[in-house]
């Protein structure tokens, strides 16, 4: 019986000239390559975890969920989530995990998975060893846990607390930089354990130094979203994430970003938009949470009929810090203030400055808020800020719907709520 | 001696009559159409020519089960089914039962004792309800759509796993004139995929040949079965009468408890 | 003696929140809520406040959706929101939340602090680090206590003593042996499972000294029953939080009886004692992050195995039958538990099933599965 795939595939028209999926590829081949010859180890990561670390030490940081958001831009993460869920998954949880899981339990080796990845050469080496930093959700060190168990390999879990709530970000208290640090004193000697690596402070100054740099052009990239018309949209920052989440302290992702940021520069001299030519920009949105990695059309490109365009992402913010910049002479400390205090481990205060600062800043006129049912971290996020929008009076709509799996998502429902959104903003 | 089992289902009730260890008669009634256990059981026990009195010993199952008063014994259909399908096939290792309200998977052993099982939560998806609901949408006969779906050339997918989200989608299906029999095959495969998870979860080593039996209505749709076949990858047994595989296990408690 | 509780043995459903605080209040004294079975209660009960339990209840949620709260968290954290939305919590001094999973901690201060604005005077959110095996977490949850202390101290305005703490350890600690006291007493059928079970949730609100007069009394008075011998299915209840007796009482009635738990309404919350041979604060931090059975959203390192030990030592302690999971929808690290959790139980051909409650436990499709499981335990199956 022939079958016929139905999800909808909706590629966001882009922007920029980068060829992102080209980088990964190429990321993944190297991994891949390294794995076999045996050169470099590989361990996995959750996002926002130190990997400049890694990187001083000649370490393959590799982060299933980056993976995860491949397969769904590939159409093929509800295979996989299938194979997951056919494993005993509650089918509410997190559908980043339960794509990698499904990955691990056998869903690597299905026929329609096999093309998908040697097409694209996307194949995820197996770890030699695994970490997290529990900064974001508390899925995560479990996760890890779970891929340690089953490839049988060492891990490694840290553990960002929660700020005082009456603590500010410029001010951060002795002992949450204290117990940061001693962890990722820990972590080294976990690596130097398992890899026999040696560590090298200059080496790590050196790999900050470059985060550091991607993270300033980053924020320079942020900075000339400012303008009107705004030069480059959310479906194309959105893919740059790879960059910054697996690439950061490495000289390419820094040459990309540098690339990238000229090309922006010059657009705005230019005064071109990211909408397309005949569209005027007549609304600029925000948008809040991760995206449909499966259908980012319906995401970004939908909104283009009413002249609407994304100038800022605060996912995308969260990747490089929101502490303030880094300093090399004093990288422990650095990659603490990077990692361990973001959202959600930060203080109200502060995120409320972060997104509320954006409506004047980006001249933002509401927020497309795109929850994510599966995850506790991000609904409840948005269940958060949604109050917080009811209280300062800015329009907002709420998108149910999925990272990367289309079975959980109706998209009538969702480009009607959106029509009925911009309806409104535009009387 | 004769004894009886009377399952009392959501949608359908049904009794069967044993004498001597032999199946002598049985009785299948919906539920909602005057079907009372106790009438059930008249029933089947008319045709066997036999009355009430010459029951040594009911034993009732079914969600039903606390509520006939007559039975001595109340016994879930998880150990019912698992009795039940032991005495016809067994080799029986698994059972796979698709009912009404929720879905079942049933591990025994050699000597058909039940050792695990597992229930779907309470969401309708993968279950009897499931069907009936697209069989609605469909506008057909839900016996019609087991052979229907056969004559499907390219399955549909149905990518939503909730309901309520699929129902509207098989009726967009319709509207764009996809034939029937490929959105049907399209919504079996739906159910089989959440019933393989609840399979899955249940064995984790390798099923032997001839040890998955399916019980219970939803067994006599043979596209249902085959999309099953697909999921779980072993061939699955349908004793000839699924639906009353529930009331002999109760009738074969019903023996033994006389033995005791 | 004559005691001041009103009634010594409630469950959640007989006593509103006004009337748990109001008593103590009436004697001029102050009232503070927690949420979890993870917060160093001895410092409240160090400064004479009445420390209480906050759990939930499977009342229908009636005013937190008008606040916006997340749909997708699990019935605990929408029924804690809804009971402090609704005002019932108004008689309370204030509010301790341990940081704890993702959906619960956090989201309870945040709004407590902004869409309930001084609904409570003392409002306070315990940052617990979330790996334990490392002494630096360890000094920094000493940290956090000794900041904890002091934020008491001065909404008191006054001191709390160093021997106030060591006398609360020593009433805590007596409360805790007196639980356990009570759990053995059940395994051997002197107490019924809903009783311990009783003992266990009137302990989270009740002022200790007096709850442990009362503990003493209810073992006395066990102790000279004649115990119960009985050929029921003997179940370990696993999971987190029960908002009231059901499922107790549900087993009971379908003929089995609960021996042992690892609930947060159970052995989680009294299991271990502090240690009495050193600074006060730091065996409170030792407790809190060491404490067995660990919650698996607050030890996000491998702490499953440590919890798969606890159980096995458990069943084997009170020889259970079975282990009944019951877990909350969209409570993701438990579950992420359980699937290993099951593997090993599995491995070990130990009975088992699992149940996922929402705002009720769902008695129609639990009763089966729960028969069922008994018929195998009973060699039915
Ligand atoms: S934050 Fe949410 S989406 Fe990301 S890994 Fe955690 S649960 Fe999954
Ligand atoms: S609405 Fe959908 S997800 Fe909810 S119970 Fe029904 S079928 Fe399941
Ligand atoms: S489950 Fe964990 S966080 Fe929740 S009450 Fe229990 S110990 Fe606390
Ligand atoms: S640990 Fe689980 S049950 Fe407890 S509050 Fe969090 S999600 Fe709810």
């Amino acid at each position: 019986m022939a079958e016929e795939k139905k999800y909808k595939t909706g590629k966001a028209k882009k922007t920029l000239s980068v060829d992102v999926l080209k980088y990964v590829s190429k990321y993944y081949i190297e991994a891949n390559r390294a794995k076999k010859k045996g050169s470099k180890p590989i361990c996995y990561h959750t996002s926002l975890d130190p990997i400049e670390i890694d990187y001083a030490m000649g370490i393959i940081p590799m982060l299933p969920e980056n993976f995860a958001a491949i397969c769904g831009a590939l159409q093929i993460a509800p295979d996989l989530i299938e194979v997951a869920e056919q494993r005993g998954c509650p089918s509410d949880l997190c559908s980043y995990f339960k794509n990698h899981f499904g990955y691990m339990e056998g869903g690597k080796d299905l026929p329609s998975m096999k093309d998908a990845f040697d097409m694209n050469l996307i194949v995820l080496p197996d770890p030699d060893i695994v970490c997290s930093l529990r900064n974001i959700c508390r899925l995560h060190p479990i996760w890890m846990r779970q891929v340690a168990r089953f490839y049988n390999v060492p891990a490694f879990t840290m553990d960002a607390p929660q700020l005082h709530p009456k603590t500010s970000l410029s001010k951060i208290d002795d002992h949450y930089i204290e117990f940061g640090v001693s962890q990722l004193k820990d972590y080294i000697s976990f690596l130097e354990k398992h890899t026999g690596r040696k560590f090298d402070m200059e080496r790590l100054s050196e790999t900050v130094a470059l985060s550091d740099r991607l993270s300033k052009i980053f924020e320079e990239i942020y900075e000339l979203r400012k303008v009107t018309p705004c030069p480059v949209g959310g479906e194309d920052l959105n893919s740059l994430v790879f960059f910054l989440v697996t690439e950061a302290g490495s000289q390419e992702a820094v040459d990309v970003a540098q690339g990238i940021l000229d090309e922006v520069k010059d657009k705005v001299r230019r005064r071109e938009g990211a909408l397309p030519e005949g569209t005027e920009e007549a609304h600029r949105v925000s948008f809040v949470g991760i995206p449909p990695w499966h259908d980012m059309a319906t995401a970004f490109t939908y909104m283009q009929k009413y002249g609407a365009t994304s100038v800022d992402e605060i996912y995308v913010r969260a990747f490089s810090g929101f502490a303030g910049r880094m300093d090399p002479s004093h990288p422990l400390e650095s990659l603490v203030r990077k990692y361990f205090f973001i959202y959600p481990t930060t203080t109200e205060q502060a995120l409320r400055l972060i997104n509320i600062e954006d409506i004047t800043g980006y001249g933002i006129d509401g927020f497309i808020c795109w929850n994510l049912t599966t995850c506790r971290l991000i609904s409840t996020l948005i269940a958060r800020l949604k109050a917080m929008y009811d209280l300062f009076n800015i329009p907002y709509v709420t998108c149910d719907a999925d990272q990367v799996d289309p079975r959980q998502y109706n998209v009538e429902q969702v480009r009607n709520r959106l029509d009925a959104f911009f309806e409104n903003l535009e009387e | 001696m004769y004894v009886a089992g009377v399952d009392s289902g959501a949608l359908t009730t049904k009794a069967v009559i044993l004498g001597d260890g032999k199946v002598l008669s049985h009785e299948i009634v919906l539920t909602g159409m005057g079907g009372k256990a106790h009438e059930v059981v008249e029933m089947a026990l008319s045709k066997a020519d036999l009355s009430t009195d010459d029951l040594a010993f009911v034993v009732a199952t079914g969600y039903g089960r606390i509520n006939v008063p007559f039975a001595a014994k109340q016994v879930t259909e998880i150990t019912c089914h698992g009795r039940g399908a032991h005495f016809l096939i067994p080799t029986t290792r698994m059972i796979i039962d698709v009912g009404g309200q929720d879905s079942k998977v049933i591990r025994l052993n050699e000597q058909g004792n039940v050792v695990d099982f597992a229930m779907n939560d309470k969401c309708a998806a993968g279950s009897g309800r499931f069907l009936e609901v697209m069989a609605n949408a469909l506008e057909i006969d839900l016996e019609e759509m087991g052979k229907l779906s056969l004559r499907s050339k390219k399955t549909v997918e149905i990518s939503s796993t909730c309901t309520v989200f699929a129902e509207s989608e098989v009726i967009s299906h319709i509207a764009s004139g996809i034939p029937k029999e490929d959105i049907i095959a399209g919504i079996h495969r739906a159910i089989a995929s959440r019933v393989a998870g609840l399979f899955f979860s249940k064995v984790r080593r390798k099923v032997e040949q001839d040890s998955v039996v399916m019980t219970g209505g939803v067994a006599k749709n043979i596209g249902m079965i085959k999309s099953l076949e697909e999921e779980i990858g072993i061939r699955i047994i349908v004793p000839p009468k699924p639906q009353i595989v529930g009331a002999l296990g109760a009738a074969l408690i019903a023996q033994e408890e006389c033995f005791m | 003696m004559e005691l001041s509780i009103k009634k010594p043995f409630f469950t959640p459903k007989d006593l509103s929140w006004h009337e748990r605080a109001k008593w103590w209040k009436d004697k001029g004294k102050r009232v503070l809520g927690y949420l979890c079975s993870d917060f160093p209660e001895e410092i409240v009960y160090a400064g004479g406040i009445l420390p209480i339990r906050i759990l939930g209840s499977n009342e229908a949620i009636s005013e937190a959706y008008k606040y916006s709260i997340n749909p997708y968290s699990c019935y605990v954290t929408r029924s804690i929101l809804d009971i402090a939305l609704k005002g019932e919590l108004s008689d309370f001094d204030g509010l301790a939340i341990t940081t704890t999973c993702d959906a619960c901690g956090l989201d309870i201060y945040w709004r407590m602090e902004d869409q309930v604005k001084g609904s409570f005077p003392f409002l306070y959110l315990l940052p617990r680090p979330s790996i334990s095996k490392t002494e630096s977490s360890h000094k920094f949850f000493r940290v956090e206590l000794f900041r904890f202390k002091e934020s008491l101290e001065e909404f008191l305005q006054e001191e709390i003593p160093k021997s106030s703490l060591a006398h609360a350890i020593k009433v805590y600690n007596q409360n805790r042996s007196l639980l356990r006291e009570i759990y053995d007493l059940r395994g051997e059928g002197f107490i019924s499972g809903v009783d311990a079970a009783s003992a266990v949730f009137s302990s989270m609100g009740n002022p200790k000294d007096e709850s442990n007069l009362l503990l003493s009394r209810m073992i006395e008075e066990a102790k000279v029953r004649e115990p119960k011998s009985s050929a029921a299915p003997r179940i370990h209840l696993s999971g987190s939080v029960l908002f009231n007796l059901e499922l107790f009482e549900l087993i009971e009635d379908l003929g089995g009886t609960v021996v042992s738990d690892d609930l947060c309404v159970g052995s989680r919350y009294f299991w271990d004692p502090v240690s009495t041979d050193r600074d006060p604060l730091e065996a409170l931090a030792t407790r809190y992050l060491d404490k067995e059975p660990a919650c698996p959203c607050m030890n996000t390192e491998s702490k499953v195995e440590d919890r798969l030990n606890f159980i096995l030592m458990m069943l084997e302690r009170y020889k259970a039958d079975a282990v009944v999971f019951c877990l909350h929808k969209y409570c993701d690290t438990h579950q992420l538990d359980y699937q290993i959790l099951a593997e090993e139980l599995e491995e070990r051909e130990i009975p088992f099933l699992v149940h996922i409650i929402e705002q009720n436990i769902g008695t129609a499709q639990l009763r089966t599965k729960l028969e069922a499981l008994f018929e195998i335990i009973n060699g039915r199956g």
